[in-house]
């Protein structure tokens, strides 16, 4: 083992009360953040571990296999603070790892940034108000592609009829900001097994394929249906 | 003899004091006493010159109990005020009699402690054996058992704060007498970004994390360890969650990038269509009207196939998002035997079989809706959901930031640490190149012969990457997609210093190594005594965070702390904790080239003294009783972390740590064969 030469374990005192607990002060062995000032040492029947310790870069661990429980106030006043957490200098971190969420309730939350607040979700945002939902800013901008919420030149619909000879109010109706009805359920069914998803989609697709022949068939006609209110003269760029 | 025994009293200190030492018996001979309803702190005891050697005799069960004296400071449970004995089977106690010659009534006195000759063995009268028994066990999986009391770096072994894969390489395996505090040090996890370009990161993370978890129990399937095949899985279904969570960001980024772009190109189209129409009815019919009519009818015909397609935007997002955990976990198990060290390739090609996958799932789910806007993506000839990314690597990070006002700067309120390394502290996080990300995705999906490429359980193709072979282990590999060695690193040079925060740039430093030791395993090895400027840096508002890296990840412990200019650039670096077991070729001597005073303290004067553990002394510059400054009065050569210690009848509560050198020029960087050593 290849430890250093100059390890002092006179300084070193350990308080051992059997293999489930210790207490070991100034053990000269180096760790990750340096060599340990104590170190308070837990190990349950299952072997789950419990530590709380100092290293000597002054980093103090709090380490627990399981749950850990902080509470506080049972008998404080309820105008008082019962936890108090604060990071004098730099930043606060709170991560719930791999199936985790990091959940906060109480009858108001307030979140308080100087500067600026950022909420990124990977999947969905949701903001459910009872009464109200006020958004005051100098600066107000949505963007999107699909939604009610969505500026209506910036829909997808829209941008790619820009400029066309399809009526507006066609393109109104087809690609109305009002929820889409049916296609709704598959997306529903997606959140099941795949296989689910992959049936409907094959429903979807047939029912596609139906109205896309007939389409086509009515364009090799030569009868094409107008647009409702396509504004004719000048051609298209 | 009959006279004097009727005279004695055999009352302790009335006439004669007899000293015992004897050893208590197993644990199992004492009945009620050792299962919680005996009284006092009771042991039978087997005192030497009064009890045979040997069970047959004289059995345990019929030994004298002794009752154990306390200390003043244990207290005797009067007002609680108590300490719990701590004797056990097989100790060697030494007492006295309460009643003098009669040596029934053996008190406890005191014991003597074990030592590391203390030779474990069979349980019998008068041997050394061990206190562990069916009341206390110890399966040695967190505490080595030592059962000794001394001071020696063996005896009373606590475990290390490490990671378990270090304690494993550090005593010798897991069977070794190494341990690790806590089985998550090591791990680096991931903090919340403001910037969305961090999911790679994510993803980076959690497959860095898992490949060095594996390691571990890659190791303990060779020890032969039971359930570590089972880990495995348990690991792979952990991050497979995990990975596909972050993936959400991404997927939806990637779909909206491509509506984005694809937005244009349609419009393009239908202008296009309007046009082929129009000129064919012209052509036809010589009538403009019609012409016109026609071409109008053509766009007013892409409704609705651009509706099916716009209505695809949520059902594409969705089902990959939902299908992309089998995907993964596909994926995991693929490179789980091929990977033995985790190199940033690793996870380049991770993402990009990724991305590959999630650019399969689109174009299969969105074909139907694509086949039915043919008509107008005719006149694109390369139009396809992968060229549409192509043009947008930075759909990978989730898509485009939202704009920024005038004057707004970009960076946001992103932090200064994005990872962080349980038990070690801040990492750097260099990021990623989505361009090289989308550059080797389509490079691995290009591969002759292998453009199909699939892995067990996935239904798309994921591309020929190099992950998903054994070849990756092989240091001679390389691949068309460039070299990527993912086996156990084959040279080891020494540490490096990677300075990143305090919003400067530009700093950089190499250590200087010292505290040499030669081990038959892990070969010559050292600590960082210290931190050689090369290059002060600028910019900086608050000192930044000093990372040691390692590359064959032996070495564990340095911490490193800077101190800034007025004006922003590093003034110093020193050593808090220098570590051991990095890396080394050859260490070349060293001197004190100045001394940082991290606390000037109060109360010296001019004549105190400042020396330090190597022989060295330094001459202090005291202002009102304040060290401000340390100069070396001899620079002599040193290969060890001197420490300084102020000799001084009044001052208190300096601090100082030494700033090296190199006497003439920069160190060796000799490269260590890992392999043979």
């Amino acid at each position: 083992m290849a430890t250093r030469p100059n390890e002092n374990w006179f300084q070193r005192f350990a308080e051992t009360y059997g293999p489930k607990f210790r207490i070991d002060i100034g053990n000269p062995q180096m760790g990750e953040s340096g060599t340990e000032v104590y170190n308070m040492y837990g190990v349950t029947n299952e072997g789950e571990v419990s530590l709380v310790g100092l290293s000597e870069n002054g980093m103090y661990h709090i380490y627990n296999d399981q749950s850990i429980e902080i509470v506080a106030g049972q008998k404080a006043a309820s105008t008082g603070v019962d936890i108090y957490i604060t990071g004098k200098n730099g930043d606060v971190w709170i991560t719930a790892e791999k199936n985790g969420k990091v959940r906060i309730r109480a009858s108001q939350i307030v979140l308080d940034a100087d500067k600026d607040l950022t909420l990124n979700a990977g999947n969905n945002l949701t903001i459910n108000a009872g009464q109200k939902i006020s958004i005051k800013a100098n600066e107000v901008w949505t963007d999107g592609l699909l939604g009610n919420a969505v500026p209506k030149e910036t829909s997808f619909g829209q941008r790619v009829f820009k400029g066309t000879f399809v009526g507006q109010d066609v393109i109104d109706k087809a690609f109305s900001s009002t929820e889409p009805k049916g296609e709704c359920e598959d997306s529903d069914q997606g959140s099941g097994n795949s296989s689910d998803t992959s049936t409907q989609q094959k429903k979807e697709d047939d029912l596609f394929s139906a109205e896309n022949t007939k389409l086509t068939g009515n364009e090799t006609s030569g009868s094409f249906a107008t647009g409702g209110a396509a504004s004719g003269g000048a051609l298209a760029e | 003899m009959i006279d004097e025994s009727l005279v004695k009293s055999n009352f302790i200190g009335r006439d004669g004091f007899r000293w015992w030492i004897g050893q208590i018996p197993p644990l199992s001979t004492m009945g009620k006493q050792t299962k919680g309803n005996g009284w006092g702190n009771r042991y039978k005891v087997r005192i030497m010159g009064y009890h045979p050697a040997n069970t047959v005799e004289l059995k345990d069960e019929d030994l004298p109990w002794a009752i154990c004296m306390l200390p003043t400071t244990s207290g005797t449970g009067g007002a609680e005020l108590s300490t719990s004995i701590k004797l056990t089977q097989g100790d060697t106690v030494f007492g006295f009699f309460l009643d003098g010659d009669d040596a029934q009534l053996p008190v406890i006195m005191g014991c003597l402690g074990h030592t590391k000759y203390k030779v474990s063995g069979e349980i019998g009268p008068f041997k050394p054996f061990t206190g562990y028994s069916d009341y206390i066990k110890n399966n040695g999986a967190r505490i080595v058992p030592t059962e000794t009391n001394e001071k020696t770096s063996t005896s009373a072994k606590s475990p290390r704060l490490v990671s378990e894969k270090k304690a494993d390489a550090i005593g010798g395996g897991p069977t070794g007498n190494e341990r690790s505090f806590y089985s998550a040090i090591g791990e680096t996890t991931q903090g919340a970004s403001a910037s969305r370009s961090k999911i790679l990161d994510k993803i980076s993370t959690a497959l860095e994390n898992f490949i060095n978890k594996i390691e571990t129990l890659n190791r303990d399937i060779s020890f032969g360890i039971d359930g570590a095949r089972r880990k495995i899985d348990i690991e792979i279904d952990k991050v497979t969650k995990s990975i596909a969570d972050s993936m959400s960001g991404m997927v939806t980024g990637i779909v909206n990038t491509i509506f984005v772009e694809m937005a244009p190109i349609l419009n393009q189209g239908l202008k296009l269509l309007y046009r082929l129409v129009y000129n064919l009815v012209l052509s036809a019919t010589g009538n403009p009207v019609a012409a016109h009519l026609a071409g109008v009818a053509a766009q007013n015909a892409m409704v609705a196939p651009i509706k099916f397609l716009q209505n695809k935007i949520p059902t594409v997002a969705n089902y990959i998002i939902n299908s992309i955990a089998s995907v993964i976990k596909g994926m995991l198990k693929s490179i789980v035997n091929n990977i033995a060290n985790f190199v940033t390739c690793v996870a380049d090609q991770f993402i990009g079989s990724l991305v590959n996958n999630v650019i399969g799932k689109m174009a299969n789910t969105l074909k139907s809706a694509i086949d039915g806007i043919q008509k107008i993506t005719q006149f694109f000839g390369g139009f396809s959901i992968k060229n549409l990314l192509n043009q947008n690597p930075l759909a990978l990070f989730g898509g485009k930031s939202s704009p920024l006002s005038c004057g707004e700067k970009a960076e946001g309120v992103d932090a200064q640490v994005l990872k962080w390394v349980i038990g070690k502290g801040p990492k750097n996080a260099p990021g990623f190149q989505p361009e090289k990300i989308v550059d080797l995705a389509n490079n691995a999906m290009s591969i002759v012969g292998t453009a199909k490429a699939t892995i067990s359980g996935v239904q798309e193709a994921v591309g020929a990457f190099d992950i998903y072979t054994s070849n990756i282990k092989n240091a001679n590999f390389k691949s068309t997609l460039g070299k990527c060695y993912a086996g156990p690193p084959l040279t080891c040079g020494a540490p490096t210093i990677s300075i990143f925060g305090g919003d400067g740039i530009g700093a950089a430093a190499v250590p200087i190594m010292g505290a040499l030791v030669n081990d038959s395993v892990l070969g010559q090895t050292a600590s960082i005594i210290g931190v050689k400027i090369l290059n002060p840096g600028s910019g900086y508002t608050f000192p930044p965070f000093i990372e040691v890296l390692d590359n064959c990840n032996k070495g564990y412990g340095a911490q490193i702390r800077a101190t800034l200019t007025p004006e922003g650039s590093i003034e110093d670096m020193y050593v808090v904790s220098e570590g051991e077991g990095y890396p080394v070729g050859e260490v070349v001597p060293y001197v004190v080239d100045r001394v940082k005073v991290i606390d000037g303290g109060r109360g010296y004067k001019e004549t105190d003294k400042v020396i330090d553990n190597l022989g060295n002394e330094y001459r202090p510059k005291v202002f009102q009783g304040t060290i401000i400054g340390v100069d070396p009065i001899n620079r002599t050569e040193i290969i060890d972390l001197p420490v300084l210690e102020v000799i001084s009848d009044t001052g208190i509560g300096a601090f100082l740590k030494p700033v090296l050198d190199f006497p003439t020029q920069g160190p060796a960087q000799t490269q260590v064969d890992c392999i043979t050593k």
